[in-house]
């Protein structure tokens, strides 16, 4: 999954600290989705999109290998 | 539901009691065996620490739903470690190449345990948790 949470987090001049606080997560966890070692649920995804003030498919972006059934 | 510092708080007062059971537990009672008195004394002191960290660093939230994956997999890890540990175990009982008592087969599986829960967690997070 890419995403684009680093770029828009800096846009809004939040720290990773802030955006976990807003969130209701820990900073390892906004730490981990940036540098795409977790793929965060649909609620969380949601939420981090809300807080960054965009639209979940601004900040996460699927790729090819997400879906390796689908032709 | 108890907020964060408060409960650190409570976390640091029971690490306290704990340490102090095993102090008086020593001293006072006419002595407890020397190994109680080291684990209660280690599960005081890491209660201790960990809060002690916790509340220093302010942590809002202690779970969520990352932590909650890495757990998960950590244990299973662990677990699985364990299975291999016991069936070496029964495996050389079964061949006579050590003979295990109950006491011995539980100390190992103990340690086994709380060797390999740290050693996965360090495993599951270097990896990654994204499928």
């Amino acid at each position: 999954m890419k995403t684009r949470m680093k770029e828009l987090r800096a846009r809004h001049g939040m720290t990773q600290e802030e955006l976990a606080r807003k969130v209701g997560v820990r900073r390892e966890t906004i730490l981990f989705i940036e540098s795409g070692k977790y793929n965060p649920s649909l609620k969380l995804a949601f939420g981090i999109a809300k807080a960054l003030h965009s639209k979940v498919e601004d900040v996460f972006t699927p790729e090819k290998k997400d879906f390796p059934r689908s032709e | 539901m108890m907020k964060p510092k408060a409960k650190y708080v409570f976390l640091m007062v029971a690490a306290g009691v704990v340490i102090l059971a095993s102090i008086i537990g020593q001293f006072l009672l006419g002595g407890l065996d020397v190994r109680v008195m080291s684990v209660l004394m280690a599960v005081g002191c890491a209660m201790l620490a960990v809060s002690v960290v916790r509340y220093w660093r302010g942590e809002t939230v202690e779970k969520d739903e990352m932590t909650k994956v890495v757990q998960n997999r950590m244990f299973a890890y662990s677990w699985w470690a364990t299975y291999i540990v016991i069936a070496a175990m029964a495996l050389g009982n079964e061949f006579r190449i050590v003979s295990l008592d109950a006491s011995a087969i539980l100390a190992t599986l103990f340690f086994v345990m709380i060797i390999t829960l740290p050693l996965a967690k360090w495993i599951v997070m270097r990896r990654g948790l994204a499928e």
